[in-house]
């Protein structure tokens, strides 16, 4: 056989090494580049927003108003009443972006979602934030000009360095992250 | 050896591996079910997404519970299990929703629809990271299956991949064994009373 | 060499037809099978009120049939509606607790535009939920009849059954079937004519 075919073995050598750089292209392909667009938003670092300043996004410049803490029902929690502040310049774009999503980050990681039921610590204390809309109410509510909206959470009271992170589906990976 | 021997040899050889090799192929629901978390009951048990700990066992003949229109009383021909336990989410805001009996003999309860609006059953609240929340969870069993079985809770049952808490239960004292148990409206704090006969 | 040749045509040609011989077999066998499956069906064999029907996953014993102008829970719906109720107790064979199959009662002449029926638990005079195994229960199965329809005075009630694939056709994954009706059953209905005329 060596008379007939000089170099197999080194072919067969050649061969092995080029199927370890064949298989993860093959993946890579197959995904559809689902898998180098999970990459890019894993890796992506949100734009930070300091309390005060505002930050164009997504056809509206976002300014987070306050993270106030207010006594929660059950022991050793709080309900943290989060207010944003949104000048809308293109309602169109906002609205391409829907949906949008909300969390509240702390200095752990750990994240909470915001409270379906509207807390009844809420309606005593701040009874200007009952009717405010919410993130999910920005479909009935872009239009041009300044939108307030309004976030209540339920977390507990050790939770420290709280962050608001905000991500619009349209978008991503770009989102921010207000302190 | 002739050739035709060792050709008959290496077909039988063939035929036995496929055979097993079918055997041992495992089926679609092993494949996508649950990863198990094993817990034991007294301890808290912790997965990735959600600790949970077993307080109270009882198991009772009937059960009187607020219904619509008012507090009505099921009756079974097994008996009804009445775990109170406490649940804390870790990272993320969750939903338990899956809960379920597994029998000594591998059948599998699902929780009784049949108790509606009684607060504090599973799935009723979503769990809050940090905020450690109690849960009542009510089982329509039949007798011969409550010794020996184990507690399995998930975030959703239909997921997969998704990890399965399988807390092992120890048996229940007989001073927790109560011939009814009626399950009142409670506080904030604890969405629940419950009262022994 | 044309000797050679030759003979290597006809070990190749003997070695194709050995082969062929085993998948032509199983496919003239599984074709039999089929046809004479179809043309010899299991026949349907009728069982009385009270007699427990064995239909795979349930064992469902019949009680009786009644019609009725409220459904099982007691209360009366706003509009006047004529419901055909079927009572009968299930015992869930499976290993998990199962919903009834919506699929497991038909009637022999089929009645016209039939919703589906909804099942209620005899105890709670609720809607039931899913039944556990190893645990009878009494439940009714309930139609809301059309306007228009004035219900026999006797019905035949048809009893599917359910197969289980450890591994099915799409996923392989394990799961009940529906299959043929395996049992029927001669219903009187009481009063139907004085409730049609209510």
């Amino acid at each position: 056989m060596t008379s007939e075919y000089p170099n197999t073995r080194k072919h067969y050598w050649i061969c092995l090494v080029l199927l370890l750089v064949l298989i993860p292209a093959a993946i890579l392909m197959h995904s559809r580049g689902a898998f180098i667009e999970w990459i890019a938003q894993a890796s992506h670092e949100p734009i930070t927003i300091e309390r005060g300043k505002s930050q164009p996004y997504a056809g509206g410049n976002w300014r987070l108003v306050d993270l106030s803490p207010l006594p929660g029902r059950l022991p050793d929690t709080n309900v943290l009443l989060a207010e944003l502040e949104i000048a809308i310049d293109d309602p169109v774009r906002i609205k391409q972006a829907l949906p949008c999503s909300i969390w509240l980050i702390d200095k752990d990681g750990r994240r909470w979602e915001p409270a379906f039921l509207s807390e009844p610590v809420v309606r005593q204390m701040r009874p200007d934030a009952v009717g405010k809309p919410h993130c999910f109410n920005l479909p009935e509510i872009a239009r041009a000009g300044t939108v307030q909206m309004v976030e209540t959470f339920l977390i507990p009271h050790d939770a420290e360095g709280l962050a608001l992170s905000v991500s619009m589906t349209g978008e991503q990976p770009l989102r921010l992250l207000l302190e | 050896m002739s050739g035709g021997l060792k050709n008959a040899v290496a077909l039988c050889l063939a035929i036995a591996a496929l055979y097993g090799m079918r055997l041992s192929t495992p089926l679609y629901s092993e494949i996508v079910s649950p990863v198990a978390v094993p817990g034991v009951q007294g301890k808290p048990a912790k997965t990735a997404r959600f600790v949970m700990g077993i307080v109270k066992v009882y198991l009772a003949q009937e059960l009187t519970a607020p219904g619509l229109g008012g507090t009505r009383t099921y009756t079974t021909s097994g008996r009804w299990l009445v775990i109170e336990a406490a649940a804390k989410a870790s990272n993320e805001s969750i939903a338990l929703t899956s809960a379920q009996w597994r029998g000594p003999d591998g059948i599998r309860y699902a929780m009784t629809r049949r108790l509606s609006t009684t607060p504090g059953l599973l799935g009723s609240e979503r769990l809050e990271p940090g905020i450690p929340r109690p849960i009542l969870l009510v089982f329509e069993l039949p007798e011969n299956q409550i010794e020996g079985g184990t507690l399995l809770i998930a975030e959703s049952a239909l997921a997969p991949l998704s990890e399965q808490l399988q807390i092992t239960m120890t048996p229940i004292e007989a001073a927790n064994i109560h011939p009814s148990i009626t399950i009142e409206r409670g506080g904030h704090i604890l969405p629940w009373k419950l009262e022994f006969q | 060499m044309a000797n050679e040749q030759r003979r290597s045509l006809r070990q190749r040609l003997f070695a194709i037809l050995i082969a062929g011989i085993g998948s032509a077999a199983a496919s003239v066998i599984s074709y039999a099978a089929a046809i004479y499956h179809a043309a010899n069906p299991a026949p349907l064999r009728t069982a009385a009120t009270g007699e427990m029907i064995d239909t795979g996953q349930w064992h469902i014993t019949i009680a009786g049939a009644r019609i009725s102008n409220k459904p099982p829970t007691g209360i009366k719906p706003t509009e006047p509606q004529t419901f055909l109720l079927v009572d009968f107790e299930a015992d869930n064979r499976s290993a998990a607790s199962t919903f009834i199959p919506s699929a497991l009662f038909s009637f022999d002449p089929t009645i016209p535009e039939l919703p589906e029926p909804t099942i209620y638990l005899v105890r709670d005079r609720w809607i039931a939920g899913p039944v556990n195994p190893r645990m009878p229960e009494k439940l009714t199965a309930a139609w809301q009849l059309p306007q228009d329809y004035a219900p026999p005075p006797e019905l035949r009630l048809l009893v599917g059954s359910q197969i289980y694939k450890e591994r099915d056709n799409l996923y392989g994954a394990s799961n009940w079937f529906d299959r043929e009706p395996v049992a029927a059953v001669e219903l009187d209905l009481p009063d139907a004519g004085a409730e049609a005329r209510r």
